[in-house]
């Protein structure tokens, strides 16, 4: 097996770093391959008439909505009944849609603020990346489509941070994602000059390390003059520096890398502004390279930021999307917000048909990955947080029973599923938010 | 800020109550002497009257003791002595009673005058008490937001690189993306750091090493040449909208051929005369007067950029402009034929220059960029270790104490030099030793950070005055989102800044440099949220008209208005109404004059009263629209919001559904809509100012176009206000705006401190900002004396020890 046809499925000349990363692909030896969690975030509710099955069980005809996933059937489960608990408002009164992403995966209550002192928990993929991120070059990998917030607040006085980040390193430190695709791919595949020889990319690690540890210094220097407020940005600043020099340490230890050449995806990246549809698929293409590269195991992308407005005008649709989600069960909303519903589950589609393709051993990327589609609003004109539009999708490394509309009690915190896939990852014993226990019927 | 804000408005008299304490930092002692002059004193709300028995009769049932609902036990203080130390469970009542949140609806609801009562009474007491504590307050650590490290690497190093539009938005707090506690640094953000300082050092400075003999200019740090420009940078991409250019001055160090390579792609559209072929679009580029190529077909999409390539003989050295054209701009929304219809514009991703070989190694030096020559003002004589650290020395000494915006010392300057040695150890060249040791200050916190060290950081009665170097740093972070320039720089090392007078003639001198426009684009962007003009989407079929080159204008005319004001020195109150705003064709059309012929933007006289001031600009009024109609609401809580600085309340939690409310969606009219909403008691208290404000605007489409009816229904522009002011149409609506002047001072003063200091404004600024917009007042309005007032005020000048042991 050469690392030629390992890769030819994607369409690009990848090297990989290590040599573990062969052994996926190895027949019989499936089972070797590491577990993937994913989180693909949507706003503003969906339509659920046209998502909820009319039944429970086995997946039989699709819902209008998620027809584009029919051949993909076999592999996702239909989860109704979810609830966010920590996203309604509890006395807080307005703001529904910050405090449905902040909540989405940290399943904690966000303080109402506007500028100081955010907060709101640790989620549910940081823990992942906390305990398992040291296996790879990246932790976690956070993207998304829309930049944050360009003025004002960005909900009924919820910081920006809220709506547009669903992933908290800290309970008040949100993880910024990368929306240029241009910049998630260097980042990721690129990045290295290949023209640099490998003296001299040593050289400039060498070089790297000494300004790390002056910069330090100075940080250190620096700290004992500070606040608490202000130390607690240094620590940011630390964290930031520690993370860099543990990549180094990780590629010095994992060995030469040789250059990256990911044609096929660069093709694509050329020019400027992609439309929506192809952002969303540059972007998930990233993801799942990353991911069978195994330079990640946990991501999270934001299809758009929470309340976002944006006019599909690809699929003729002018108006803004949190404009039609308050649709007051107009017909003609209703149809639009459908119509958008479906556009986002085709994207879906396209990703976990590009998983469902990667084979690794007897399996493929999707059976060795869960992951979570969906949001945390249910009507986007009631704002409400339970019976949330939610998709698990993939085995679970062959474990989780898929091809199901499972319909739990409506209540259950959606924390019980992030906890139960937390298990399953390797990060047993793990709360989380309003979590009372695991989720059944998966397995 | 709901809480400051609902106070501001919903209750005048109350202004007025604290600006007498405002004034009275020392009332304790006056009033012993002058006790009849304070009338005022006898109807002092009291604690015990007005607050007590209200909390007693709607809150204590579910707030007491030991565990009161939601934490928060009220039962216990029975004098303001006790509120005040219980001071983090009071400071919620007051806005949670305000804001309708409490008493939860199944309990007795207060009554409109109880909640003000209560409230009001609470925030009175409050704002007295923090006028005596006479508190400074505190800014978090500022790092660099994206523009301030742009504009500070572009005067540190003069590259103008743009490095930080491929870092991560800013977090926004407060309103504005400059806010130190939101500021955060992601892991991200730090790689970004490291990788961004590495490209700065190596454009900066040009070691041996680095053989490229291409120099690269990447389309967002192009410039037209016209002024206004054709186009704007738009995610990198220099996108022309219009005929014109995107260029930028190269200097040519020797006589030769060059080679010239510029990478675009077009929006095509368009046909060719008098055929059914499209035409696509077309690009010319020059270098000073002469055309290297004309003609050049740029026949690809946006997403798909070419690179053209060619070559241009240089006879004489010297600096010379490298422009790349848009000649053939096409623009046709109202065909028929869809063929026709459409809009080209051109889209410049980079432009690079080569140099011959023969000229690389011929002149070494003189292709040197005026950066490197700046900063590498030394050179080691000999080969020895001793000469390597004094030359290096006498470059970085400089170049540190710009970067760290304060003098250095000596065991900074000896590691400094200590990361140049990685080089020489190397056997490598000096410049490359300096690229790294400048990468190093470049990462430093001392660099991306503002630090304001203390000796007692975490002591909140320890109160100090800034340095002078502190106070240099705020001024040109405030002014210009950048570093201080020289002169700046050496007042504070000469500890010249802090004598007012200087100060304020800094402060001129400032406003007038070019680099104030950092106001227009990082204060006013973000205030007026002009900033978001730049994403709206109005829905072109309804709209054909609207197109690049409007949305351009739009932003430009508010950006040129706003510059003005404060390059002229001009009144504040002229964003609120004024006789006159900048234009070019594109934009008089838009707002039916006829008159203004010509894409570049000037000053034009108004008469019709259909304009005049922020409100009536198109930018604003496409900003608060949705893509295929106005939103009154939008509007208004626009005006309230950012005018007034009295935003409403977020909307109640569990609005009950519209369908709820018979006949809503059929109603013809948005007004006949809005009113069947306002039926709804949990909606009407804050709608029925949002939307009369918002309605009175209707003259207006969702692009800001000026219509007399909506789709041939009559518009209705009357509105009242909950204070009685009666209005008919935008014009009357900016009188009684005008007759607001105080309160829109004040809102703006406050948006101004808070963008100067990088915090929200808090309680105990309060008595700071009634006096700052009480001197605005008596010099008239000017914009500088509004300046002035945030720059000589004690949040701007003094800062105390972190009370995060206080806070929750």
């Amino acid at each position: 097996m050469t690392r030629r046809t390992l890769l030819r499925g994607a369409g690009v000349a990848l090297a990989l770093p290590w040599l573990e990363g062969m052994a996926f692909a190895q027949a019989g030896k499936g089972s070797d391959a590491p577990l993937r969690m994913a989180f693909l975030f949507v706003p503003n509710g969906i339509n659920m008439e046209h998502w909820t099955p009319g039944y429970e069980g086995a997946l039989a005809a699709l819902p209008n909505t998620l027809q584009p996933l029919e051949s993909l059937k076999g592999q996702i489960n239909v989860l109704t009944g979810l609830t966010q608990n920590w996203a309604f408002a509890h006395g807080d009164g307005g703001g529904d849609h910050a405090r449905s992403a902040a909540a989405w995966l940290t399943g904690c209550k966000p303080r109402k603020t506007s500028g100081a002192d955010i907060k709101v928990g640790l989620s549910a993929d940081q823990l992942a990346a906390a305990k398992r991120g040291q296996l790879t070059r990246f932790p976690s990998l956070e993207i998304g489509c829309e930049r944050g917030g360009l003025a004002g607040d960005c909900d009924s006085g919820y910081s920006c941070a809220y709506s547009n980040t669903i992933s908290w390193r800290t309970e008040n430190s949100p993880m910024a994602k990368e929306t240029d695709p241009r910049l998630v791919f260097e980042r990721l595949f690129g990045g290295e000059d290949p023209n640099e020889s490998p003296e001299g990319r040593a050289q400039r690690q060498l070089n790297n390390k000494s300004i790390l540890d002056f910069v330090l210094e100075d940080a250190k220097a620096l700290n004992g003059r500070l606040g608490a407020h202000d130390r607690h940005k240094m620590d940011e600043y630390f964290t930031g520096i520690r993370e860099i020099e543990r990549r180094m340490a990780f590629l010095e230890k994992a060995g030469k890398e040789t250059g990256v050449s990911a044609d096929a995806l660069k093709q694509r990246m050329s020019g400027g502004l992609p439309d929506y549809s192809d952002h969303v698929k540059l972007l998930g293409d990233m993801m799942v390279l990353a991911f069978q590269a195994d330079l990640t195991r946990v991501a999270t992308f934001m299809f758009a930021n929470e309340g976002s407005n944006r006019a599909y005008k690809q699929i003729g649709i002018n108006d803004g999307h949190h404009e039609i989600s308050h649709h007051g069960r107009s017909p003609e909303k209703l149809e639009r917000l459908k119509q958008i519903n479906r556009f986002h589950v085709e994207q879906l589609a396209y990703i976990l048909g590009k998983m469902q393709s990667i084979k690794e051993g007897n399996r493929t990327l999707l059976d060795n990955t869960m992951l979570v589609y969906g949001g945390g609003i249910s009507d986007g004109d009631r704002h409400n947080h339970d019976d949330l539009p939610l998709l698990l999708a993939g085995r679970g490394g062959g474990t989780i029973q898929t091809g199901k509309h499972i319909k739990y009690k409506n209540g259950t915190p959606m924390t019980n599923l992030l906890v139960t896939m937390l298990d399953r990852f390797g990060v047993p014993g793990e709360t989380l938010g309003d979590a009372t226990g695991k989720v059944d019927q998966l397995f | 800020m709901p809480r400051p804000t609902t106070f501001l408005f919903a209750c005048l008299p109350l202004v007025a109550l604290v600006g007498l304490n405002a004034s009275a930092a020392s009332q304790k002692t006056k009033k012993k002497l002058t006790p009849v002059t304070k009338p005022a004193a006898t109807s002092t709300p009291s604690f015990e009257r007005e607050v007590l028995p209200l909390v007693q009769k709607y809150c204590v049932g579910c707030h007491t003791a030991p565990n009161g609902a939601g934490g928060i036990n009220l039962s216990n203080d029975k004098t303001f002595t006790a509120a005040l130390k219980g001071r983090v469970a009071w400071d919620r009542v007051s806005a949670a009673v305000l804001e309708k949140r409490m008493p939860p609806a199944d309990a007795p609801q207060p009554t409109d005058a109880e909640r003000k009562r209560l409230g009001n009474t609470l925030e009175t007491l409050f704002s007295q008490a923090d006028c005596q504590l006479n508190d400074p307050g505190r800014v978090t650590l500022r790092r660099l937001n994206r523009a301030e490290y742009n504009n500070t690497l572009r005067d540190l190093l003069g590259v103008d690189l743009h490095l930080a539009d491929a870092f991560p938005n800013d977090d926004v707090g407060y309103g504005f993306d400059n806010i130190g506690d939101v500021l955060s640094i992601s892991p991200l953000l730090m790689e970004k750091f490291l990788s961004a300082a590495e490209k700065a050092a190596r454009a900066a400075i040009i070691a041996p090493e680095d053989k490229s003999r291409a120099t690269t200019i990447p389309g967002a740090s192009l410039k037209g040449l016209k002024v206004p420009n054709a186009g704007s940078v738009v995610d990198g991409v220099y996108v022309l909208g219009s005929n014109g250019d995107a260029g930028f001055d190269y200097d040519f160090p020797a006589a030769g051929t060059y080679t010239i390579s510029v990478k675009a792609g077009a929006d095509q559209a368009g046909l060719k005369e008098g055929t059914r072929k499209r035409e696509v679009a077309k690009m010319k580029v020059t270098v000073g007067d002469e055309i290297v190529r004309d003609g050049i077909l740029v026949t690809e999409g946006r997403n798909n950029p070419q690179t053209y390539k060619m070559s241009f003989a240089v006879q004489e050295p010297g600096k010379k402009r490298i422009s790349a054209w848009f000649t053939n701009d096409y623009y046709n929304v109202t065909s028929t034929d869809p063929l026709e219809r459409g809009d080209r514009n051109l889209m410049i991703d980079s432009i690079t220059v080569e140099v011959p070989p023969d000229v690389q190694k011929r002149a070494i030096n003189r292709t040197l960029p005026f950066s490197h020559r700046k900063l590498v003002i030394d050179k080691p004589e000999d080969g020895t270790e001793a000469e390597w650290d004094r030359a290096a020395k006498a470059v970085l000494a400089p170049l540190a104490h710009r970067a760290f915006r304060r003098p250095v010392n000596d065991m900074e300057l000896k590691r400094l030099i200590g990361l140049t040695h990685l080089a020489r150890d190397q056997k490598q060249s000096f410049e490359r030793g300096l690229q790294l040791a400048l990468q190093g200050v470049l990462v430093s916190p001392s660099f991306l950070f503002r630090p304001e060290p203390d000796a007692k950081p975490d002591d909140p009665t320890f109160r100090r005055t800034l340095t002078d170097h502190e106070l240099a740093t705020r001024l040109s972070y405030f002014l210009w989102s950048s570093m201080p320039d020289d002169e700046l720089l050496g007042l504070a090392d000469q500890k010249k800044l802090q004598a007012p007078g200087v100060l304020l003639a800094q402060a001129k001198r400032m406003l007038k440099d070019p680099r104030s426009r950092a106001l227009a684009d990082n204060f006013a962007g973000q205030w007026l949220q002009l900033r978001k003009v730049s994403v709206v989407q109005p829905d072109t079929a309804r709209f054909p008209t609207f197109n690049e080159g409007l949305r351009q204008a739009m932003r430009t005319e508010a950006e040129l208005f706003f510059t003005g004001v404060v390059q002229e020195d001009r009144s504040v109150l002229e964003f609120l109404d004024a006789d006159y705003t900048y234009l070019n064709e594109t934009l008089a059309k838009h707002y039916g004059n006829t008159a203004v012929q010509g894409e570049e933007f000037r000053r034009v006289p108004l008469q019709s009263g259909q304009r005049g001031g922020v409100l009536s600009m198109a930018a604003v009024l496409t900003l608060t629209s949705n893509p295929g109609r106005t939103s009154p609401v939008k509007r208004g809580k626009w005006v309230l919001e950012n005018l007034l600085g009295t935003p409403p309340p977020p909307p109640p939690p569990n609005v009950p559904l519209l369908e709820a409310q018979k006949g809503a969606i059929e109603a013809e009219t948005l007004r006949k809509r809005l009113e069947i909403h306002r039926t709804n008691p949990a909606c009407a208290n804050c709608h029925t100012q949002m939307d009369a404000i918002g309605l009175a605007m209707e003259n207006y489409d969702a692009i800001g176009k000026w219509r007399a009816d909506d789709g041939g229904k009559p518009i209705d522009v009357t509105g009242v206000l909950p204070d009685g002011s009666k209005f008919d149409g935008p014009k009357d609506l900016k009188k009684v705006l005008l007759s607001k002047k105080g309160l829109f001072t004040k809102a703006m003063t406050e948006r101004l401190l808070t963008y100067a200091l990088g915090r929200g404004v808090e309680r105990t600024d309060r008595c700071d900002v009634e006096a700052m917009a009480k001197t605005v007042e008596k010099k008239g309005y000017k914009f500088s004396a509004m300046v002035e007032a945030v720059i000589t005020s004690k949040p701007f000048r003094e800062r105390r020890g972190d009370d995060s042991g206080k806070k929750v």
